[in-house]
């Protein structure tokens, strides 16, 4: 009985593996239908495929367009408008990869790339995505080099007039609102607008970061100059960020953003520019300088004028009964945005940060509270060395300083006459007009990004 | 009311690390290009594999690969493939300021056919580990692999003699692992060399105390011998930096800096008698003929 049974098994056995090798293709040749069941899906698409991208979740989205050939090249039209506009409209090679599993690789620079290396290589875009599934007309994707969590990638099929759906100008004018235009530090510039309503009298302050595409409101105030601003009789502060998109030169906020100011409730989903302007305006008395202008149309507030500023009634600085600031001194710049590192260590070979101090207490000093600003290092047998001159503060708002440069000094170097005269010619230099105005960096939790009108210096600092 | 600065080393150590990093994202290329129309960039594509395959391939059996394959990095590198319109720019580049050199002195073209690695990977972007960059790769002599491909501007003397550095320092690495060091070499320095791991504790003027051109090469003789190998022939000032010494020494400090020039002539004596032993080419002459390149 037991040997009949051994017997039926291995028949069994021997007539299964028979019939997979007789119905089972080669690997090879399952690679091979892998693969192009794969290019087939991707060129089939008269209008190609359209991809909502969201990098991470801590970034808006990029609305991206792709067509592919069957020679290995894909067009990519996307809305991301920088270097000169080359990522508008690329056409890159690609490769369908099978590896442990089947991938879609762009093998040469693109949009994808170039998202991919913000932050030195850390903002978690993607280049090369792994495919998971067909679903519903739909192809899934994911990242290859996320690890644990993977972006999806949601390819749909594009419409006819899904191109004209990608913005061109907005993105670039709404870039011009900053004082700086390149990447500064690793970071991108963060455009501040004071959105005016006329009707009512309030301005509503908003920053956006385009490279991450997000955006803040940070509050409102009634009134329109920067005078009534200052003494604004009734504000509110809002805080609130959101992701935000561009579709057909309008801008899209992912969280409406409601607020109520002097009886009035508003709310803020998205808007569009129809003219755009660059015009001169002063920013600091006796100093040439130039905003945006854009007459845009907001889907529940109306007409509104947005002007590029560097005001915002609601942005945090110096808001608390005593605050430290410092920064690596590398990461302050002159007004043609080169760092004044080379000016500092100059003066201060040991000196590796910048601080500003209000209403603090220093180690050693003993003279009360001390605020002020300057650099601090460390001497050949590791103990610090401050040289810190005196500020007095006339003025503290939203995100707004004013203040004069004055005689005191904290300075814990011996004969330190050199020393001080040093200090008194970079502060001069830098902090000239006594005005500053701090922006939140929004990819960079407690890092502003601060500015002198009075003379184009810029710097960030970490709170 | 707080109390600030107690913490402030910590705080300043913090920044001294982050700064670094920082500084490098601030080096981002400032690039103005035209938008390229689609069709010719696909006429780009095979143009380029076409010139690749009849400059590169068949005449030194060098495969240059541009598209991007992530087997070519190693496990946790990350990086971009070079853009379309860098390729060609970075070619001409490599023939110019790597290949031309050796032809243009007695034994070098025969040299360079003969020991040429068999791929050379271009990389636009940089690859980040920790608080370093990495600038070029070489794989047994195989392959070696480019980065920054994107930023380059032969009209920018920092970008080719970044990439120079990275050339010269991997095909000198194919030098001695195909004839071994010059004989004694290690024991010329001996006591300079670092633990493992630990060579960027020191900066250039530590290095050069201790006979080295660079801190990274007292990490092992054999990166002791690319680094050398790699600053005498793209560095130009080569001599007033490594060899030259300084009149009338009043400290200790510049004592020890001419002891250090000292050892790395008798290092580079060593290195140009091996060289023409090994490979028939003067290595003084290929010098010239490579500094003719950069100092135009």
């Amino acid at each position: 009985m037991l040997r009949k049974l051994l017997i039926s098994i291995l028949v069994i056995t021997v007539l299964s593996c028979s019939d997979d090798r007789l119905e089972l293709p080669s690997v090879e040749d399952r690679v091979a239908e892998s693969t192009e069941d794969l290019r087939d899906e991707l060129t089939d698409p008269q209008f190609g495929w359209r991809i909502d991208y969201k990098p991470t979740a801590d970034a808006g989205t990029f609305l991206i367009l792709l067509n592919f050939d069957e020679d290995g090249t894909v067009r990519i039209r996307s809305d991301v408008p920088d270097d000169g506009g080359i990522y508008l409209d690329q056409t890159v090679s690609y490769r369908i990869d099978q590896e442990l599993a089947t991938e879609l690789v762009l093998e040469t620079y693109a949009v994808f790339h170039y998202l991919f290396e913000q932050n030195q290589n850390s903002f978690g875009a993607e280049f090369e995505f792994i495919f998971d599934e067909e679903d519903d007309g739909e192809l899934i994707f994911f990242s290859k080099s996320d690890g644990p969590n993977p972006t999806e990638l949601v390819f749909r099929q594009a419409g006819a007039m899904d191109a004209n759906l990608i913005s061109t100008e907005i993105i670039a004018q709404l870039g011009q609102g900053s004082y700086r235009s390149e990447i500064l530090a690793g970071l991108n510039p963060t455009p501040l607008y004071q959105i005016y309503l006329p009707e009512d009298d309030v301005s509503v302050f908003a920053s956006f970061d385009l490279g991450n595409r997000r955006a803040k409101v940070h509050g409102a105030a009634l009134g329109e100059t920067f005078e009534e601003l200052l003494s604004a009789t009734s504000s509110v502060s809002i805080n609130r960020l959101t992701d935000i998109s561009f579709l057909n030169e309008e801008v899209f906020f992912e969280n409406t953003i409601s607020f109520s100011i002097n009886g009035s409730s508003y709310s803020i989903s998205r808007f569009s520019a129809s003219e755009f302007e660059i015009q001169d305006t002063t920013f600091c008395s006796g100093s040439e300088d130039t905003n945006v202008l854009l007459e845009a149309s907001f889907a529940s507030l109306g007409a509104t004028e947005m002007r590029s500023s560097v005001y915002s009634s609601h942005s945090v600085f110096v808001d608390d009964e005593s605050e430290f600031y410092q920064i690596a001194d590398v990461f302050m710049y002159d007004e043609n945005d080169e760092t004044v590192q080379p000016e500092v260590l100059a003066a201060f070979p040991n000196s590796s940060v910048f601080v500003l101090v209000y209403n603090g207490i220093p180690r050693g000093f003993d003279d009360g509270t001390f605020t002020g600003l300057g650099w601090v290092g460390f001497d050949e047998n590791n103990a610090l060395e401050f040289y810190l001159r005196e500020i007095e503060v006339t003025n503290t708002i939203g995100n707004f300083l004013e203040f004069s440069l004055a005689d005191g000094t904290f300075i814990t170097v011996p004969d330190s006459l050199d020393e001080r005269n040093s200090l008194f010619a970079l502060t001069d230099e830098i902090f000239s007009g006594g005005s500053l105005f701090a922006t939140e960096v929004l990819s960079s939790e407690n890092l502003l990004e601060v500015y002198n009108p009075c003379n184009g210096y810029k710097f960030f600092l970490l709170e | 009311m707080k109390s600030f600065f107690s913490e402030f080393s910590v705080y300043l150590n913090h920044w001294l690390f982050f700064g670094v990093m920082f500084a490098i994202g601030g080096c981002y290329p400032n690039e103005e290009l035209n938008v390229p129309q689609q069709d010719d960039e696909e006429l780009i594509i095979n143009e380029l594999d076409a010139y690749i395959d009849e400059n590169f391939t068949k005449r030194y059996g060098m495969a240059v690969r541009y598209k991007f394959v992530d087997s070519y990095l190693s496990v946790g590198q990350q990086t971009t493939p070079p853009r379309l319109d860098a390729v060609r720019p970075m070619l001409d580049f490599i023939q110019e300021f790597w290949i031309d050199p050796y032809e243009e002195v007695e034994n070098g073209a025969e040299f360079f056919e003969n020991h040429v690695p068999a791929e050379v990977i271009l990389f636009g972007g940089l690859i980040y580990q920790g608080s370093t960059v990495l600038l070029g790769v070489a794989d047994a002599g195989a392959r070696i692999s480019l980065l920054d491909v994107n930023s380059v501007d032969p009209d920018n003397q920092d970008w080719i003699l970044f990439q120079l550095g990275t050339i010269y320092h991997e095909f000198a690495h194919v030098v001695h692992q195909r004839y071994k060091l010059p004989t004694g070499y290690e024991t010329i320095s001996p006591t300079g060399y670092t633990s493992a791991g630990s060579w960027f504790v020191l900066d250039d003027a530590d290095a050069l105390e201790r006979g080295f051109v660079s801190p990274y090469g007292t990490s092992s003789p054999n990166e002791d011998y690319a680094e050398l190998v790699s600053a005498y022939l793209w560095d130009p000032d080569f001599d007033a930096n490594f060899t030259t010494d300084e009149d009338d020494c009043q400290d200790a400090d510049c004592e020890s800096r001419n002891i250090g020039r000292a050892l790395i002539r008798e290092k580079l004596a060593a290195i140009a008698d091996h060289y023409e032993n090994v490979t028939g080419i003067n290595f003084a002459q290929l010098r010239a003929r490579t500094q003719s390149k950069i100092v135009n």
